[in-house]
């Protein structure tokens, strides 16, 4: 026991603060493949993982070393078998990514050892150059790569199960810890023991861990009481020694994990100059360094489930940084619970620090935490199922389940079985689940070790991955793969070239395997092919194999060119597709016609096949790319063209359109050194007089005429489209304009069109003229003008008016009419055609405002605009708003009462008499202006309102008469109900009497009302009377409530027909009039048919009522004696009680007191007073204080008694009264004789 | 509806004399509108070029021609308007009216999904087939029964701004972003003067253009 003293670890952990990472970089992981940086192999020899993923071609290597198999293997395929619960995340390379191997070998030895030479199941393991698995019996087996036995070392010293084992860095040494505590030291070449060290860790203790340190001399080693020992070897004159120094001792915190750094990285990094461990207890891990001495880096606490351990995994990772620089740090995995944390380790400022990256969250807990390369971590969790988790993405690959390898655990060693068991209960928990020692990682292979077996779980590359699905025949998977692998390297050319050859490789393998079925998966095959481009291997080799088959294969093509992927097929291809296409779908062939390059058209098959189908848009297409020949198609359909074929026609004005614009159809431009060409031959065309054929009946003009017949609108817009060319826009082009608009004249007569057509005709050249862009011609003018001002023209829809209103404002407006004709006659011509649009414009330019109000009010379009035309010149005093508003006064109310109104109110508030006072023959009109006055909320006069009321009786509804009395209060009630009898609208009245409060008028009306109502009328007048009382029970007599209540009951009892409210009318009426009279009326009135049923109720609640008030005045008058009681004991209590008079004097007159006239003694001050001294005032207000002192007199003396009567008005009845009436008790001051 | 079409255009008139003889910038725009059949197309421009509002408003044959002129700052720019027909039997005819246009407005319906399906397919077309460079508005018309609507603003917005338009929710109804939708779309073309065919040609008779300036 070297050196036991309590280091300085402890306390240097308490100075360091906590640490906290608030520094946030977005930190992206790029990991080192050495594919992708072409970085060559590191070592010469052949690594353990090359050599070992060899086995995997075929996995007889056992039975090839003639080693027998005590068990059956696990299946190769527990890959698949659980790709079920994969995350799916690229659907198709599920289940490839891991790759499991049994190694036979070793688990065969293993087994053998186990059954020969009793070395007990297998405890522990190390993977390096060689592979050592320790036993539970303290059997040591190394095996070298190729997994033959080279030695085995028993420990004779009875020190229980190998609990760990470590390779040093270049694999010479191999150090083992046992459950009793020796550490023992082995060559591994030879096996020979050159160490062994019984009392380095704590005594009693097993050893938990043994870990070499990237120091060549030191190791550290972990017991099972949680302290950590460091042992540095030394060789002093040749003799092997050792001391060991306890880094942290178990009883501050048990130690569970530790992790040396270890750097392998090719070059310098400048932690090299450190020894890094980070160590993991129960609660918290730490960052230390150990060399060149103890300090502690960083420590966090780490929150868990108590059954589960720390788990530590160092690796080095390209870390890309926001700011894009790049560096090679370690990141340290730190695992608990379900839980992962990465934490990067940097030298920054000459300080270590650590810095938080991400965190990933598992679904179930988790074993163990390894790195397979710099990309994905490992996780066995406690249902050994293993899962790869991508730490860029935070998500989980794949996963395996490991159930059937055995999985050893390592808990012996935790709960000290070996030692007596002297652990604490916390560290026996945690270690159930503890497997350090038996799960293992090397590069990116993972080892599990299992009681007699061991397996790897390697990470397959990209490359290997494709190669292990297209085995497995999964061609839709490994196509998906490979492409994914292929987008992803957009940016890197180099890596880009490789994947399209794996890609290339990829279909060379398909080609061979699907011999076959030659159409398996052909689609993923055809995208991967046209994704990297090389379209030759599709046509040829592809497309040769096919045979017969190639239906599938035309779609997949057919889908790429829709979606404009490809653009040019191989010749043969196009045939076929054509064919295909044609038996199936012409409209289809179409669409890829248009998108194909006619290039790789056989065009003599298409063309054909075009005009034989009709398919116009690729005929047209075909001839003008193609053969360059504009003209030919439009001819051949244009005369074809009748007006039904809508499609046809479209696509020919389109085509037209496209031509004359110097466009290509459907798309693209024409060659710009055709363009000019282009453009005049398919005006010539269109313009021609004759066909080329042309039939004897034929009419001149043949192709423009079909256009037009076909839709007149659409070829002018077509024609005036083109007019904006620059061609049309020269003297020359005026010129052209001219003609054509000349030939559209001659062919459009009205022999051969509608007059809606030679409208839109007529427009269109009169806004040709308005633009200045034809030459000059009266005649023309005159012609359009008189087709403008025609005054009635049959059909005419109001769309084609305003447009002939607004190609005769623009003309007007271009002033093209000056020369023709004066203002003052467009006005009469303008006016005559109702074209109101253009008279407000001549008038406004006239300046003839007085009567511009008619053209808006005529117009119904410009309703809306005329309002704002009030408003905006309002004030204008040329514009005369006032005069023509109050001349137009009831058509602007017909129009749009509420703005009219809106503008009076606003603009001529003290206009408003005169106005209405213009309107009181008109009276509808009247009381929509003074509604809608009203209704603005303006303070109307009380006379303007009656007349309102009046208007409101004379034209509405007796309810909307109401409604407006309900809203409104500007009008006098007398007035109002003046007005309203008059028109004997008895309901407001009713209203009305209300509320003047004189409710026996109201009722009176109200009764006749009812009297005069039929049955179910009745039942609702009836209802409302009811309500009218009991709202007017505060304010009408008593007596006359009851004698209005007698008259409804009165009635309503003998009616029939108003038996069902009978019963709630009594009930109403109860609450307001006496029950006693109430019986008795019912008793009286109810002779004509009396039914017990409908008093019943009634007697009923006067038994109860009665009762409740019998007994109410029993409490009563119980209450009353006893308060008379207690206020006679507490008096009598006073009057018994002595006094004290203090002065002999009175207060008043300063005369003794005592010569025999009464004195009065005030209270509790002691003063006194002769009864004579009293003033006359005084006597009569009592004695309310001592006038002396001013102490209140008690006043309980002076207090009259009274109380309140329960029910007062029901008692005032009853006989009661004169017992429990006020009852008044006086005690006055006390006198003394 | 702040503004007839007369005020605007004597507006830019009074703009143009203090510089006398010296024109400002004109510039004049081709502009299509899209959209399916009812959703307001005719009534957007309708409200735009003559403040009007139908409420029965008949469907457009064929496709209808107007112009606008507004200004902005020191340029008055013309607006060419193709209102075209949303029914289905035109829709061949579009490619006529939308290929050298430098403006689209795309119109879609607020209450009506399947409108603005079919604005997201003429958005499509319009990248495909229009010239590249053309300026792509989205209007959600109807904005005034916005209490009933089926298509969220952010949806549209969000839309628009993947496929870089301009977005408005319009009513032709009450005027809300009516002007303002041509305002932006002005302010978003270019207008430089060596632009081919969006300048006005000088034509001859430009003493009868000052007249007529005058006369309003």
């Amino acid at each position: 026991m070297a050196e036991l003293k309590a280091p300085s670890l402890q306390s240097l952990l308490d100075s360091e603060r906590g640490s906290t990472d608030s520094l946030q970089l977005d930190l992206d992981f790029e990991d080192l493949d050495d594919v992708e940086f072409a970085i060559p192999p590191t070592e010469v020899l052949p690594t353990l993982e090359t050599v070992l993923s060899e086995f995997e071609a075929d996995s007889d290597v056992a039975s090839e070393l003639g080693v027998t198999i005590p068990r059956a293997t696990p299946t190769p395929s527990i890959g698949e078998e659980c790709a079920l619960r994969a995350d799916g995340r690229n659907g198709g390379g599920s289940g490839s990514i891991m790759r499991y191997t049994l190694l036979h070998g070793i688990s065969a030895q293993l087994a053998s050892a186990a059954d020969r030479v009793n070395a007990g199941a297998a405890s522990a393991c190390a993977v390096a150059a060689y592979i050592a698995v320790g036993t539970s019996h303290g059997h040591i087996l190394n095996f070298d790569v190729t997994q033959t036995l080279r030695w085995a070392h028993q420990d004779k010293h009875s020190q229980g199960a190998v609990s760990s084992l470590a390779f040093n860095a270049d694999s010479t040494r191999l150090l083992a810890g046992f459950a009793r505590g020796l550490v023992a030291m082995i060559d591994t070449q030879s096996g020979d023991v050159l160490r062994e060290l019984f009392d380095v860790i704590t005594p009693n203790t097993g050893v938990l861990h043994v870990k070499w340190t990237s120091r060549s001399s030191l190791a550290l080693c972990a017991d099972a009481g949680g302290s950590v020992w460091s042992l540095s070897f030394t060789r002093k004159l040749g003799i092997r020694g050792c001391t060991s120094r306890c880094l942290f001792s178990g009883a501050r915190g048990e130690v569970c994990s530790v992790e040396p750094l270890i750097m392998d990285v090719q070059g310098r990094h400048e932690l090299d100059q450190y020894c890094i461990v980070a160590l993991a207890t129960l609660s918290k891990y730490f960052i230390v360094t150990v060399r060149p001495r103890l300090r502690v880096i960083k420590y966090h606490a780490l929150q868990g489930p108590a059954d589960c351990l720390p788990l530590l995994a160092w690796h080095l990772v390209l870390i890309q940084a926001a700011d894009t620089s790049r560096s090679v740090d370690p990141v340290i995995v730190v695992g608990r619970g379900n839980q992962l944390f990465f934490h990067q380790l940097f030298v920054a400022n000459g300080r270590i620090t650590l810095l938080y990256l991400r965190h990933v969250q598992l679904h179930s807990s988790l074993l163990s935490a390894h790195w397979l390369g710099p990309k994905c971590v490992a996780s066995l969790d406690t249902a050994e199922i293993l899962h790869l988790v991508d730490v860029r993405s935070s998500r989980e690959l794949e996963c395996m389940d490991m159930a059937n390898a055995g999985l050893v655990y390592g808990s012996a060693q935790f709960k000290g079985l070996a030692t007596g068991g002297n652990v604490s209960p916390a560290f026996a928990l945690a270690g159930t689940n503890a497997c350090y020692n038996s799960v293992v990682s090397r590069g990116t292979q993972l080892y599990v070790l299992g009681a007699r077996s061991l397996h790897i779980i390697g990470v397959r590359t990209w490359s290997e991955r494709i190669s292990y699905l297209v085995k497995n025949h999964r061609w839709q998977e490994a196509c998906q793969l490979a492409l994914d692998g292929y987008l992803a390297s957009t940016e890197r050319p180099r890596k880009r070239a490789q994947a399209k050859e794996r890609i290339i490789m990829l279909f060379k393998e398909y080609i061979a395997n699907s011999a076959r079925a030659p159409d398996y998966c052909l689609g993923a095959i055809v995208n991967c092919l046209i994704t990297v481009g090389e379209l030759e291997l599709l046509w040829t080799q592809l497309w040769e194999r096919l045979h017969n088959n190639t239906e599938l294969f035309l779609q997949h093509i057919s889908e790429h060119i829709e979606q404009e992927h490809l653009n040019s097929v191989n010749p043969v291809i196009s045939q076929a597709l054509v064919d295909y296409w044609l038996q199936h779908s012409p409209g289809k062939l179409e669409q890829l016609i248009l998108k194909l390059d006619w290039m790789c058209l056989d065009l003599n098959q298409v063309l054909k096949a075009v005009k034989r189908h009709r398919l116009y848009r690729a005929q047209l297409y075909l001839n003008a790319c193609a053969l360059n020949d504009y003209t030919a198609a439009l001819t051949e359909l244009l005369l074809e063209l009748t007006p039904q074929q809508t499609d046809l026609g479209n696509c020919l004005l389109v085509y037209v359109s496209s031509c004359l614009a110097g466009r290509r159809f459907p798309s693209g431009d024409i060659p710009a050194e055709q363009v000019q060409q282009v453009k005049h031959d398919v005006l010539r065309c269109l313009t021609s007089q004759h066909s080329t054929s042309s039939p004897v009946d034929e009419l001149p003009y043949p192709y423009l005429r079909a256009l037009l017949k076909f839709d007149t609108r659409e070829t002018l817009n077509v024609i005036s489209l083109a007019f904006q060319e620059r061609e049309f826009s020269n003297e020359l082009g005026y010129s052209h304009r001219k003609r054509i608009i000349y030939l559209l004249l001659e062919i459009m007569t009205p022999e051969n069109a509608t007059w809606a057509e030679i409208g839109c005709l007529l427009n269109f050249i009169a806004q040709q003229i308005s633009t200045q862009c034809l030459p000059w011609d009266k005649q023309l003018l005159v012609r359009v003008l008189s087709h403008l001002a025609q005054e009635n023209i049959a059909n005419e829809s109001a769309r084609q008016h305003s447009e002939r209103e607004s190609a005769w404002h623009e003309l007007l407006s271009s002033n093209c009419l000056v020369d023709i004709s004066s203002d003052e006659e467009q006005l009469e011509l303008a006016q005559r055609a109702r074209c109101y649009y253009v008279v407000e414009y001549l008038l406004e330019k006239l300046q003839r405002y007085d009567n511009i109000l008619d053209c808006y009010i005529n117009n119904p379009a410009r309703h809306e605009t005329m309002f704002a035309y009030m408003e905006r010149h309002v004030n204008a005093s040329e514009r005369c708003i006032y005069e023509q508003l109050s001349c137009h006064l009831g058509e602007l109310l017909k129009i749009n009462a509420q703005e009219t109104t809106r503008l009076i109110a606003l603009h001529y508030p003290d206009k408003i008499e005169a106005l209405l006072e213009q309107l009181s023959c008109q009276q509808p009109l009247l009381f929509r202006l003074l509604q809608c006055l009203n209704d603005r909320h303006n303070e109307l006069q009380p006379m303007q309102m009656e007349l309102l009321l009046e208007l409101y009786c004379q034209l509405e509804a007796a309810a909307a008469v109401l409604d407006f009395l309900r809203s409104s209060n500007g009008y006098r009630l007398d007035k109002a109900i003046e007005i309203v009898k008059r028109h004997e609208l008895k309901r407001a009245v009713i209203y009305l009497y209300e509320q003047q409060e004189s409710y026996a008028e109201a009722f009176e009306l109200s009764m006749e009302l009812l009297r005069a109502a039929d049955a179910d009328a009745a039942a609702k007048e009836a209802k409302q009377l009811a309500e009218l009382l009991a709202r007017s029970a505060q304010t009408l007599p008593e007596q006359q409530l009851e004698r209005c209540w007698f008259t409804l009951l009165q009635y309503i009892l003998p009616q029939q027909e108003l038996q069902s409210i009978t019963k709630s009318m009594l009930h109403e009426a109860s609450q307001h009039i006496d029950l006693h009279n109430l019986v008795q009326l019912i008793m009286n009135t109810h002779n004509v048919s009396s039914s017990f049923g409908d008093i019943k109720d009634l007697l009923m609640s006067m038994l109860i009522s009665s009762r409740q008030e019998t007994e109410a005045l029993r409490c009563a008058a119980d209450v009353l004696c006893n308060d008379l009681h207690a206020e006679f004991a507490a008096q009598r209590l006073v009057a018994r009680r002595g006094l004290w008079v203090t002065s002999m004097r009175c207060i008043i007159c300063r005369q003794r007191l005592y010569d025999q006239t009464e004195v009065i003694v005030l209270g509790a001050c002691g003063h006194a007073l002769h009864q004579r001294c009293l003033n006359e005032k005084e006597a009569e207000n009592e004695l309310k204080q001592c006038r002396r002192c001013a102490t209140s007199l008690p006043t309980q003396q002076l207090t009259p008694l009274s109380f309140p009567c329960p029910s007062e008005h029901r008692l005032k009845q009853s006989s009661s009264r004169q017992e429990l009436g006020t009852l008044q008790l006086k005690a006055p001051p006390r006198r003394f004789c | 509806m702040a503004t007839t079409p007369r005020s605007g255009g004597s507006g830019s008139g009074a703009a143009q004399r203090p510089n006398g003889t010296s024109q400002n910038k004109s510039c004049q725009f081709k502009l299509v509108l899209l959209g399916e059949s009812a959703v307001g197309k005719s009534s957007l421009v309708l409200r735009f070029v003559k403040g009007q509002f139908h409420e029965y408003q008949e469907s457009t044959i064929g496709a209808a021609f107007l112009t606008q002129t507004i200004c902005i700052e020191d340029t008055v720019v013309k607006f060419e308007i193709w209102d075209t027909a949303g029914q289905e039997r035109y829709h061949s005819l579009a490619p006529m009216y939308y290929r050298g246009a430098q403006a689209a407005i795309v119109v879609y319906d607020i209450q009506n999904q399947d409108s603005f399906q079919r604005a997201k397919s003429w958005v499509k077309e319009l990248h495909k087939q229009a010239s590249p460079n053309i300026v792509i508005a989205l209007a959600g018309n109807k904005a005034d029964l916005s209490n009933i609507r089926v298509v969220e603003f952010d949806e549209a917005k969000q839309y628009a701004e993947e496929n870089g338009l301009l977005f408005m929710e319009t009513s032709a109804k009450t005027g809300m972003n009516v002007n303002d939708i041509f305002l932006a779309i002005a302010k978003k073309l270019p207008k430089n003067d060596n632009n081919q065919g969006s300048v006005i040609k000088p034509n001859g008779n430009e003493p009868t253009q000052t007249t007529n300036n005058c006369c309003k």
